[in-house]
């Protein structure tokens, strides 16, 4: 469980909170207060009161994994290469142990033919793949995609949700506007002016009155073009 | 084609880095969708037609005046510190700005202080104000609330006589739609004038996709006829 108690930063002012281990997504209006709780969540910004604890333990002492709106603008080095084995040099692992995990993840994300390559030569999508893949390799307890979803077509985002599914990663946090995107989810976190507003597992979340924002119209949407 | 600025795209050829751009095609007056999966090329064709850059080859021609790109990253328009200096920034009144973008209460905040969802919001609404020939918006949706989206749908409905172009994977939030385009491969395909193109949309979104399914095809790409549409399949349960 991650447990957070009467924390207050910036706009965010949250008595308690819990969410529990899978996929959940933070929904809420413009400036409601979205990126604040991920970093909160992060361990990013932190609050002189209130806890925040991942099972048990401070963010600090957890490894988080994070892709933003423009994963492209947090590039640190020119190599694909080395972006993705910087999480793995900065907490100081062995050296060979570092190039396995590199060609390991790059595996993964169908990349590693992209290993040697200019960062800024690659297309926008393969950027992404570049982030997710620095991301994931130390193998993160959270990974939190702030509004990842919103530059990114619909394939995009399922076989991404696919890697993220199957990669043991315990707690999936993301925001999103995308009602399709919510109906993938666990558990939604509903946010405004910084409070909690709901918390639902996604098949209580409230029917609204139009379909297009109805997750339970959405989740047809998926069976039914999914599944041939 | 409706009478207004035009824009014609002759065996256009376009190259950044490796990747190659092939445009051939007449945009006249009313709203683009450009579609396409990632990579395709779509920032890239919105840059040339916005004339942010040129084509390497071919022959561009351009009957209007002034043309504008919303970018991605609302961020990479900021030029002063505050909301009204920003939206003064831009040649319009900035309170009437201010307040159609639903930020009043921060008029005098510094810029780095809205989230981005605000600061999208804030340059849309001043570039849709100034009302030029041609406006090319990559993303307009990207990172805005439901309400936030209407209103931006809402302002571009109003550009009748002018040329809007919209870069959008996320097609639920539309106003109507004229025209489907589609980048596949750095080539551009043009789908033709809705709703035609609807029913033989080979990657249409999955929604578009089920609606066909369902016997419920819609009759254009707007919200409104997107929520009909679905809410008839709700209706048939």
């Amino acid at each position: 469980m991650i447990q957070i108690g009467n924390i207050r930063a910036g706009i965010l002012d949250i008595g308690i909170l819990s969410i529990s281990p899978g996929t959940c997504v933070i929904v809420g209006p413009n400036g409601s207060g979205k990126t604040t709780l991920l970093k909160v969540i992060a361990g990013i910004i932190t609050s002189s009161f209130g806890s925040v604890m991942v099972d048990g333990k401070p963010p600090s002492l957890c490894r988080i994994g994070w892709v933003g709106e423009y994963p492209d603008r947090n590039i640190l080095f020119n190599r694909v290469y080395d972006e993705i084995a910087g999480p793995l040099r900065f907490s100081r692992e062995p050296f060979d142990s570092i190039g396995s995990s590199v060609v390991k993840i790059a595996n993964d994300l169908m990349i590693e033919p992209l290993l040697d390559r200019d960062v800024r030569t690659l297309s926008a999508g393969q950027k992404i793949l570049v982030a997710y893949a620095a991301a994931l390799i130390h193998k993160p307890d959270i990974i939190i995609l702030d509004e990842t979803d919103s530059h990114l077509d619909e394939e995009f985002c399922f076989e991404m949700d696919d890697v993220l599914n199957n990669s043991g990663i315990r707690y999936r946090i993301s925001s999103t506007h995308r009602y399709e995107r919510m109906a993938v989810a666990d558990e939604i976190v509903e946010l405004e002016n910084g409070r909690i507003k709901g918390q639902y597992p996604v098949s209580q979340f409230p029917r609204s009155s139009e379909c297009l924002s109805d997750l339970q119209f959405w989740r047809r949407v998926m069976t039914s073009t999914r599944n041939g | 084609m409706k009478d207004g600025p035009e824009m014609s795209l002759n065996n256009v050829i376009v190259r950044k880095g490796s990747f190659a751009l092939h445009a051939e095609g007449r945009i006249g007056p009313g709203v683009h969708l450009i579609t396409g999966v990632i990579g395709a090329g779509k920032t890239t064709l919105g840059e040339l037609i916005a004339g942010i850059i040129r084509q390497e080859r071919g022959n561009l021609v351009w009957t209007g005046n002034n043309r504008v790109m919303l970018m991605q990253d609302a961020g990479f328009h900021i030029s002063t510190t505050t909301v009204f200096k920003e939206a003064e920034s831009w040649k319009v009144d900035p309170d009437k700005v201010i307040s159609s973008a639903g930020l009043f209460e921060k008029r005098n905040s510094d810029l780095l202080q809205l989230s981005r969802g605000e600061l999208r919001r804030l340059v849309l609404t001043a570039i849709l104000a100034r009302n030029d020939d041609l406006v090319v918006l990559d993303e307009p949706f990207a990172g805005l609330d439901d309400k936030a989206g209407k209103w931006v749908s809402r302002q571009i409905s109003m550009r009748t006589e002018k040329i809007t172009v919209i870069i959008s994977h996320s097609i639920t939030m539309l106003p109507d739609v004229d025209r489907i385009w589609e980048m596949r491969d750095g080539k551009l395909y043009d789908l033709g004038i809705m709703p035609i193109p609807l029913t033989k949309w080979v990657r249409a979104p999955m929604l578009i996709r089920y609606l066909n399914k369902a016997g419920h095809p819609p009759s254009g790409l707007s919200r409104t006829l997107l929520e009909e549409a679905a809410c008839r399949t709700r209706e048939s349960d």
